[in-house]
């Protein structure tokens, strides 16, 4: 029980170990490439910071020298040079101020500039300016190098991002695979196999080829098909066996049973005929009733045989159309001596229809000389026995034989088609038959996909009826043809 | 008319024999399986062989598609005494050129009777 429930789940739990081992991937690599990203955005802040800071310093570089020009210039008198002078040093000025606020906390650079600052405050000569000027330029060099370096690591942090994205691009297309062809393997593979085998199974080929399953929800599935495929094979062999053994056994109490009573019915039959030697008439009139019995027992034996065949579906039915007036004639005619017998009249009623069936008119015939035998021996006589036809536009065909008898039972006519129990409720009748006909009948009739069945009344009389599907009108014209 | 009977149980083997004598007047030799019958039927010439379905070495239907092969045998006409008696039987001894079918149990009589009747058939056809 664990193990199935084991197996059942193994789908479902390699899936999601498979996901989770996707999520964890995914997760680390995420951290990494957004700690790169982290020190990109980092790193380019700088580099513009870097950037800013270099211009403005150039801008103090520049305006040193203009400055430097300017105080020894003899060209400018000495009103503009004050007032340019002044405007140089505000703008120097506020130049420094605002690269002082760049460098902010780094304190070494921070010094370095106020030095520079101060040595510019303190410069008063084109000379003393100059050498500011070599300050700034000597910290305009450092800067550029630190810019260079800044650029090197946005450089880098690019690189690694784009390594990370691509990592990232590299598992989803390995997952991608890696899922489909699981799926494949474990899931689209198996079912396809199973539901071409059921296809086959469907056909009726029961013995599939053996393989092995995969431990998992899947295979499971498959292995408990074809286990139930094998149990199914199974039966079915054993059912064809128990086929064989029912043609042989019919083939053999068939040949059995006839063969004795060949030697009896014919021995009798041949004394009977007096060709041997003069047969007295005590000896006569005994071997009339032993012959009147040795056929009894031989109807009862076809009967028994008949019975198991039809039931076996060993007697196959040969279906033709034939027009079913043709068979009541027939029944009629063959019945003619019993009609005279016992003076009973027999009527095809008027309503009845003319239509053809698609049966075995072998076997209708018997089931019609069968219920109408019956109705002639059940009725008073001088009576009437009616047989009816009807048709219904589905092709159902309907025929009723009914007689004016004693009428059977309630309770007494859900038994009459079982097997030997009609004769027992008919017995106040004296009854010749071997209590199969009706039983005979039944078979016959659900063999044709039809249905059997009656309707009595105490005192009033019986209807046998009898439907088959299959049926079609004959147009007035070919009737009369 | 002679007449080969090849059945092998006994006893119908000697009632058919003594309704065929006695009460239709036939000369009838008797063998007890196929392979018999088909020896007898190349020695001696016979107007008529009467074959039952299932026997020893040879059953009839056999027997009957080997007497048809052979020049010696293949016109004599043949009927079948058997207790097969489904429609498919009936249509397969046809088939293999029986030119009748009888089904167990018989009466003497009506053995006799089918037998003639098969008789006036050939008289009747040679007449023609």
């Amino acid at each position: 029980m664990e193990t199935a429930s084991l197996r059942r789940n193994k789908l479902q739990r390699q899936l999601k170990r498979l996901l989770l081992v996707l999520f964890v991937i995914t997760s680390i690599n995420g951290v990494f490439l957004w700690k790169t990203l982290d020190q990109l955005f980092s790193s380019y802040q700088l580099a513009t910071k870097s950037q800013h800071l270099t211009t403005l310093v150039g801008d103090i570089e520049l305006l040193l020298y203009e400055e430097s020009i300017f105080r020894e210039d003899p060209e400018i008198d000495e009103d503009s040079r004050g007032h340019r002078l002044a405007e140089f040093r505000r703008n120097i000025k506020n130049n420094f101020k605002e690269v002082l606020k760049i460098v902010g906390a780094d304190k070494k650079r921070t010094n370095r500039l106020k030095d520079i600052q101060n040595s510019w405050i303190q410069a008063k000569t084109m000379h003393a300016n100059r050498q500011v000027l070599i300050l700034v330029n000597s910290f305009m060099k450092d800067e550029y190098e630190i810019l260079r370096e800044i650029d090197d690591g946005v450089h880098k942090s690019t690189n690694a991002a784009l390594a990370f994205i691509a990592i990232y691009i590299g598992i989803f297309s390995i997952a991608l695979v890696t899922l489909s062809q699981y799926f494949k393997r474990r899931v689209f593979q198996p079912l396809s196999r199973l539901s071409d085998d059921m296809v086959e199974f469907q056909a009726g080929s029961f013995q599939l080829t053996a393989r092995t399953f995969n431990q998992d929800e899947i295979g499971h599935l498959e292995s408990k098909f074809y286990e139930m495929a094998e149990r199914v094979a199974y039966t079915v062999e054993e059912l064809k066996e128990l086929d064989r053994v029912k043609t042989d056994f019919l083939s053999l109490a068939s040949h059995e049973l006839r063969t004795p009573m060949t030697s009896v019915k014919g021995s009798l039959s041949l004394i009977l005929s007096g060709n041997l030697s003069e047969v007295t008439p005590d000896v006569k009139e005994l071997l009339l009733i032993s012959e009147k019995e040795t056929d009894r027992l031989i109807r009862l034996i076809n009967d028994i045989l008949d019975l198991t065949k039809i039931e076996a579906h060993k007697m196959p039915l040969v279906k033709n159309w034939f027009p079913l007036t043709d068979v009541i004639e027939t029944v009629i005619e063959s019945l003619q001596g019993l009609f005279k017998a016992t003076g009973v009249k027999v009527n095809i009623e008027a309503s009845a229809v003319n239509c053809e069936i698609l049966a075995d008119k072998d076997r209708v015939q018997q089931v019609l000389t069968n219920l109408l035998s019956n109705a002639i021996k059940f009725s008073p006589k001088g009576t009437d026995v009616n047989v009816g036809v009807d048709f219904n536009p589905k092709g159902l065909v309907t025929v009723s034989v009914r007689d004016k008898g004693p009428g059977i039972k309630e309770e007494d006519q859900d038994h009459m088609f079982e097997k030997f129990r009609s004769k027992d409720l008919g017995k106040s009748k004296i009854m010749k038959g071997t209590g199969l006909g009706l039983p005979i009948c039944k078979a016959l009739i659900e063999e044709h996909e039809g249905t059997i069945g009656l309707e009595s009344e105490v005192g009033v009389g019986s209807t046998f009826f009898f439907t088959l599907p299959n049926g079609k009108m004959i147009s007035r014209k070919s009737k009369a043809a | 008319m002679k007449i080969l009977l090849a059945e092998d149980d006994p006893s119908i083997q000697l009632v058919a024999k003594l309704s065929l004598q006695k009460i239709g007047g036939h000369d009838v030799t008797t063998a007890s399986d196929g392979q018999e019958a088909i020896d007898k039927a190349m020695v001696t010439k016979f107007d008529l062989i009467i074959l039952d379905g299932m026997m020893p070495v040879m059953d009839g239907f056999q027997t009957c598609q080997e007497l048809k092969l052979r020049e010696e045998t293949k016109d004599i006409p043949i009927i079948f005494l058997t207790a097969k008696n489904q429609q498919s039987d009936i249509d397969e001894g046809y088939r293999l050129g029986g030119i009748g079918y009888i089904v167990k149990p018989f009466d003497a009589r009506e053995l006799c009777e089918e037998v003639n009747k098969f008789f006036g058939k050939i008289l009747w056809k040679q007449q023609a």
